[in-house]
């Protein structure tokens, strides 16, 4: 399997601040699995950019607030 | 575990056994010299039907229980793993076919050495096995790549 992209989210603590929203409800918000939702949360596979912006919209966030860059870390 | 998943796992444990029996028969009565038309029929008959129910049925029971929706969307991670699967599984497809298409000559003739009285549909129904076990291997890798993709995500 390909090495986790260098990028980390804040998608479990945005869940907890939304009166703990379950993995389950964001998916059904922007048509995933939980299993998907799961493996985004756990930095184990990268969403396309619309999941990513829909992820955002499911929090009223901006992306850059859900998805970090982790700055520094050589591209391959 | 996703509706997908489970649907590739209840695939391949129901293709083994069922079809591993199939062909293991099918071998058995070449080398017996009892191979026969009707009866490879009736067993395929067999296993198909066997194979239809069995996927159907617990599917539409993994469904259920798991509250999916039976043959609802994909995602945009099960479209990616399904793309890769299709990817393999279709590339092992075409070179099993060119090897098959390879050693066809050299297997006719020996088929047609140990089945003297009746080569031409002992060819027959030998080539039609052949292509039929190499599109159930290479669906059930399919199925397995799908496996491997759901459980490296989990």
């Amino acid at each position: 399997m390909a090495a986790p992209p260098p990028i980390s989210n804040t998608i479990r603590r945005l869940r907890f601040d939304a009166d703990e929203m379950t993995q389950q409800q964001l998916a059904d918000r922007i048509g995933m699995t939980r299993q998907t939702i799961a493996a985004i949360e756990q930095n184990k596979y990268s969403p396309s950019l619309e999941a990513a912006f829909r992820i955002a919209e499911a929090f009223g966030v901006e992306i850059g607030q859900v998805f970090q860059w982790k700055a520094g870390t050589p591209k391959d | 575990m996703s509706f997908r998943e489970k649907a590739a796992w209840i695939a391949v444990l129901t293709t083994l056994p069922v079809w591993g029996y199939y062909f293991f028969s099918v071998w058995q009565s070449y080398w017996a010299l009892t191979l026969d038309s009707d009866d490879v029929l009736r067993r395929f008959l067999i296993c198909m039907a066997i194979t239809v129910v069995t996927l159907l049925g617990l599917n539409l029971l993994s469904a259920y229980l798991g509250k999916h929706q039976f043959g609802g969307d994909l995602d945009e991670a099960e479209r990616a793993i399904d793309a890769r699967a299709n990817a393999i599984g279709g590339r092992l497809l075409e070179w099993l076919a060119v090897g098959v298409a390879a050693f066809s000559p050299w297997a006719a003739t020996n088929v047609a050495a140990v089945y003297a009285d009746a080569p031409v549909a002992i060819i027959g129904i030998v080539a039609a096995n052949v292509v039929l076990l190499i599109v159930v291997f290479s669906q059930t890798i399919h199925e397995l790549v799908h496996i491997v993709g759901h459980r490296m995500m989990n």
